[in-house]
C-alpha cells in the first residue's frame, strides 16, 4: 500500500474502518477480519505478530464471552447461568462484535503503517497550507521546548542551584525554568521571524512542495476501488446487507444487489494482500531475470 | 561595475544618540568573497541588515546603497541572509521542508519547486538527512541546512552575520569549504561577518573591519593583516601571518602555513622548553572503569575510562564529536549515573552525595550553552541567586568576582542580551560564586574570538593557580595547546592517551595546534617568537 499515492491510501483505510463499523453484517464483517488478516500477515515481523496475536486473542476471546453473559436478549436459549438464559443469539453477536473489534484494530494499524504524519501533513497541507506550516513550525517547536528545558534544569542542577530534591525546591525550580524558557523562546521566534521573511514569506502566494505525484499506477487502482466501494454503498444504502441479530439471526436475503455487494466488499478487503502479490510476483520475475 | 556599492552609509538606532553605523563606504566585487570584521557592538550586524531589506531595522539612514549588480531592487531571493543561531532560522520540522520554504514562496510552479528541492538537497549533500527531523541534527549540520535553504531561493547575493559562532571548530571548517564552493561555483557574491576568521582570512578577496560604527580597514587580506595587527583582533588572524608579524619580515605576507615554514627554514631557533614532571598532590575526583551506556544494545558512549583529576591542574580532554566527552563531564557532575565502575569525589562515592551536598564547595559544570545557567531577567539577579552564603555577604562577594571577570557592567542587562564571550564570563561568575573544587567545562571556546579565548586562558590559569582542578572538554586545539597543563584524548568513549601538551602534541599527527605545524613540538606562535630570540609581550 506504500506504493500508492497517500490520497488513495489514506480514502482506503478510512472506507475500510468507516465500513467495518457501520455494516454490521457477519459476512461483511468476517470478509474483513479476513482481508485484514492477510494484509496484517504481509506488513508485520514475526516477532510483531506474536505481540499482536497475544493482545487480540484475549481480547476477542473477552467481548464474544462478555455479551451473553451480560445480555439474555434472544429467542435460543443454550443453557442457564444463575437463572438467566444464554442465547445463541447473544454469543453469535459477541462473536461478531470480536471479529468487528479485531478487524478495526488491524486495519488502523495498517493505516499507521502506510499514511505516516508525513504524509497526512503532506495530504492536508495541499488543501490547507498555511494551516500545514503551522503545524510543522509547532512541531518544530516542540522538541526543542523539551530539550531546552531539560538544558536549563541540568545546568542548574550541576551548580547545585533547586538539586535538594525536596517538594518546594522542585517547585521553585520548575516555575523559574518554565519563565526562563519562555524568555528564551521569544528571542527565537525573533529569529524565526527574520529568517521567514528573510526568505520570501508573505510576498507572493505559496506553492507546497509536492513530494508525491499521482502516477498512472495510482490511476489504475482507483478505478477499481472507486466502483467496488460505490457498489458496497450503494447495497449498505438500500439496506440489501441489513442483518437482525435480535431475536432470531436473520440473514438479508440474497438479493443479486447484495450478492454483488459481499463480492465487492470481499475485493476491497483483499484489495491490499492483491496488491502485495502482485508486487512479489514481479519482484520474483525480475529477479529471475537478473 | 561593482556588485554592490555603500556610500557614506550612517544609521542611528532610535532613542540611541551614538551612531551604529558612521560614513561606511565600500564595494562589493561580483563573485567575491569580502570578511566582515569587528568586535560585538562594533555595528557588523547592523551593516548587515540594512543590506537585506527586508530585515532592515529602524532608524535613522543615511548615505546610499546600490545593487549596480541587479536588474531591478532586490526581492528577498536575490538577497541570502544566514544568522548566528541555527536554531532560530530555521523554521520547520523536517530538512525537507525547510529545503522547500524559499522555493515555495517564489512564485514558482510545482514542477519547479520540486526541481529546486532535489537540486539544493543533492548539491548541499542533505540526501541523507532529507526526512530527517531538524532536531536531530547537529549544530554543524544544522547551519549547513540553514545555508541551503537560503541557497535554494537562488540568491545573489550571501550575507552571514557570524554563522558559525555556534559550530565547533571541525563543522567550522566544513561550513567554510562549502561556503567556498558556493562563491566559487555558482558566482555568488559573499559577505561574511566573523570573529573566529583565521579559517577563512587567506581565503578572502577583500578584508573590512569595523570599529565602533566606523570602517577602519578595507584592503586585501595581506595589507588588512599588516593594519589588523596592531588592534584588539590580531590574535585571531591565522598563525603564519602572526609570524611573519612577529618576525618583523619584509614582503608580502604568507599564504599559506607552508610559506609561513619557509619562513623558519633560514632561522635558528632555540629548543623549546620541556615540561619538568610536577609531584601531584593526591587527586581531587578519581574515575574507575567509568561504563555509560545511553540505550541498550549501543556501542558505550563511554567506555571503561579511568582517570584522575589533581587539584591545581587544568586538564583538556580533546576528542571528535560524539566521542562522550559531554557524557563523562555529566558523569562527573553526577548529572548521569554510571553503568558500571565509580566516580569518587574526595574519596567518596558520588552517589552518597545526596541532596545537592556535591556542589557545595564540590563539582561545577559549565553547560556548552552557558546561557542555560541564567534564569533571571537580569545578571546581577541570577548572581544572588547563586550565592550560598547569608544575603548580606552576597553584595561584597559578587562585587569582588564581577570586577576580577570586568562584567559589572553588565549587572542590569539581560542574559539574553550577551554577547557569546559575555555569557561565558558572567556564567564563570555564577559558578565561582559557588566555590568549587572542581570546574567541568564543556566546549567553552565554543563562540569566543581570540580575544575572549586569552581571557578565559588566563582566567583558568588563576584558578588552578588557587589549587582548584578545572577540566575542560574541547574540540579546540590551540586552545588546549595554549591552556592545558595536561591533555588526555577520547574516541569512542575510551581514553586512548593522557600527556603534558608538549609530548601529547608530538605524538599527534593530525591533532595538532597551527603552531605546531610551523615548528614540530610549538605549542603558540608566540613560543616560536621566543625560540627565534623575539621578544614576546604578554
Amino acid at each position: 500500500m506504500t506504493i500508492l499515492h497517500p490520497a488513495l491510501s489514506f480514502t482506503y483505510y478510512i472506507a475500510m474502518i468507516l465500513l467495518t463499523c457501520f455494516v454490521r453484517n457477519p459476512v461483511v464483517t468476517l470478509s474483513a477480519l479476513v482481508g485484514g488478516l492477510c494484509h496484517w500477515a504481509f506488513f508485520t515481523t514475526a516477532k510483531e505478530k506474536r505481540e499482536d496475536l497475544g493482545f487480540y486473542l484475549p481480547l476477542a476471546a473477552l467481548v464474544t464471552l462478555a455479551n451473553p453473559v451480560f445480555s439474555h436478549n434472544g429467542k435460543t436459549p443454550l443453557f442457564f447461568l444463575n437463572g438467566n438464559a444464554v442465547t445463541k443469539e447473544a454469543f453469535v453477536f459477541g462473536a461478531c462484535s470480536a471479529a468487528l473489534v479485531v478487524a478495526v484494530l488491524i486495519w488502523s494499524k495498517g493505516y499507521s503503517k502506510t499514511v505516516t504524519s508525513d504524509k497526512f501533513l503532506y495530504l492536508f497541507g495541499s488543501v490547507l497550507p498555511k494551516t500545514a506550516l503551522i503545524l510543522s513550525v509547532a512541531l518544530r517547536y516542540l522538541p526543542m521546548l523539551r530539550t531546552e528545558a531539560h538544558k536549563l534544569k541540568d545546568a542548574q542542577k550541576s551548580v547545585g542551584l533547586y538539586s535538594k530534591g525536596s517538594l518546594t525546591d522542585n517547585f521553585l525550580s520548575s516555575c523559574k525554568i518554565y519563565y526562563a524558557l519562555a524568555g528564551r523562546t521569544l528571542e527565537n521566534a525573533v529569529g524565526t521571524a527574520d529568517s521567514m521573511r528573510g526568505r520570501g514569506w508573505g510576498q507572493r502566494g505559496r506553492v507546497p512542495f509536492a513530494r508525491y505525484r499521482f502516477r498512472k499506477r495510482d490511476a489504475v487502482a482507483a478505478v477499481p476501488l472507486a466502483l467496488c466501494l460505490s457498489l458496497v454503498l450503494a447495497a449498505a444504502g438500500s439496506g440489501a446487507l441489513t442483518f437482525s441479530f435480535y431475536p432470531g439471526l436473520t440473514l438479508p436475503p440474497l438479493s443479486p444487489l447484495a450478492l454483488t455487494g459481499y463480492a465487492a466488499f470481499g475485493l476491497l478487503a483483499m484489495f491490499p494482500t492483491i496488491l502485495q502479490t502482485e508486487v512479489d510476483l514481479r519482484w520474483r520475475f525480475l529477479q529471475s531475470r537478473l | 561595475m561593482a556588485f554592490l556599492t555603500v556610500e557614506a552609509l550612517s544609521f542611528t538606532y532610535p532613542n540611541k544618540s551614538a551612531p551604529a553605523l558612521k560614513n561606511v563606504g565600500f564595494t562589493l566585487e561580483p563573485g567575491s568573497l569580502t570578511l566582515l570584521l569587528g568586535a560585538t557592538g562594533s555595528g557588523k550586524s547592523t551593516l548587515l541588515r540594512l543590506l537585506k531589506p527586508e530585515l532592515a531595522p529602524f532608524g535613522k539612514q543615511s548615505g546610499r546603497i546600490r545593487y549596480d549588480g541587479l536588474p531591478g531592487d532586490p526581492t528577498p531571493g536575490d538577497v541570502g541572509f544566514v544568522q548566528q543561531d541555527p536554531n532560530a532560522g530555521i523554521v520547520t520540522d523536517k530538512v525537507y521542508a525547510e529545503l522547500a520554504f524559499a522555493p515555495e514562496n517564489a512564485g514558482l510552479t510545482k514542477n519547479e519547486v520540486r526541481l529546486r528541492v532535489g537540486e539544493t538537497a543533492s548539491y548541499f549533500g542533505l540526501r541523507a538527512l532529507f526526512d530527517r527531523n531538524v532536531e536531530s541534527l547537529s549544530g554543524g549540520e544544522k547551519q549547513l541546512l540553514s545555508l541551503a535553504a537560503v541557497a535554494a531561493a537562488d540568491p545573489k547575493l550571501l550575507l552571514l552575520d557570524e554563522p558559525t559562532a555556534m559550530l565547533d571548530p571541525i563543522a567550522a571548517e566544513r561550513f567554510f569549504d562549502t561556503l567556498q564552493r558556493l562563491r566559487r561555483e555558482l558566482g555568488l557574491t559573499v559577505l561574511l561577518a566573523e570573529h573566529r576568521f583565521a579559517g577563512i582570512f587567506q581565503r578572502a578577496d577583500r578584508v573590512l573591519a569595523l570599529e565602533n560604527g566606523a570602517l577602519t580597514v578595507n584592503d586585501d587580506p595581506a595589507e588588512a593583516a599588516k593594519k589588523l595587527g596592531k588592534t584588539a583582533l590580531a590574535g585571531g588572524l591565522p598563525a603564519e601571518t602572526r609570524l611573519w608579524m612577529g618576525l618583523g619580515e619584509p614582503g608580502p605576507g604568507p599564504r599559506s602555513l607552508s610559506d609561513g615554514k619557509a619562513l623558519l627554514q633560514s632561522r635558528e631557533t632555540a629548543p623549546l622548553p620541556q615540561p619538568t614532571p610536577e609531584k601531584a598532590a593526591a587527586p581531587l575526583l578519581t574515575a574507575k572503569a567509568l561504563t555509560f551506556y545511553y540505550a541498550k544494545n549501543t556501542p558505550p558512549a563511554v567506555d571503561d575510562v579511568t582517570l584522575d583529576i589533581f587539584p591545581g591542574r587544568h586538564l583538556c580532554i580533546l576528542g571528535e564529536n560524539g566521542a562522550g566527552k559531554s557524557t563523562l563531564l555529566k558523569l562527573f557532575a553526577g548529572l548521569l549515573p554510571p553503568f558500571s565502575g565509580k566516580v569518587r569525589f574526595r574519596d567518596k562515592d558520588l552517589k552518597t552525595y545526596k541532596r545537592g551536598s556535591l556542589y557545595v564547595n564540590g563539582v561545577a559544570l559549565l553547560p556548552q550553552d552557558p546561557g542555560a545557567l541564567f534564569l533571571k531577567d537580569s545578571v546581577k539577579a541570577d548572581l544572588l541567586d547563586a550565592f550560598p552564603g547569608k544575603k548580606d555577604e552576597a553584595g561584597a562577594a559578587i562585587a569582588a568576582l564581577s570586577d576580577r571577570f570586568g562584567i559589572t557592567r553588565l549587572w542590569d542587562a539581560h542574559p539574553l542580551d550577551l554577547s557569546g564571550g559575555e555569557k561565558q564570563k558572567c556564567a564563570l561568575v555564577k559558578l565561582l560564586l559557588r566555590s568549587p573544587a572542581v570546574l567541568l567545562l564543556d566546549e567553552p571556546t565554543k563562540g569566543l574570538d581570540a580575544d575572549g579565548k586569552r581571557t578565559l586562558r588566563e582566567t583558568v590559569g588563576s584558578l588552578t593557580a588557587q589549587g582548584k582542578a578545572v577540566v575542560t572538554v574541547t574540540h579546540d586545539v590551540e586552545f588546549a595547546a595554549d591552556a592545558a597543563d595536561e591533555c588526555a584524548f577520547l574516541f569512542r568513549g575510551q581514553l586512548l592517551t593522557r600527556d603534558a601538551p608538549r609530548p601529547f602534541f608530538a605524538k599527534n599527527r593530525f591533532y595538532v595546534p597551527a603552531a605546531g605545524r610551523l615548528l614540530p613540538g610549538a605549542l603558540t606562535v608566540e613560543e616560536i617568537l621566543t625560540a627565534c630570540g623575539k621578544e614576546v609581550a604578554g
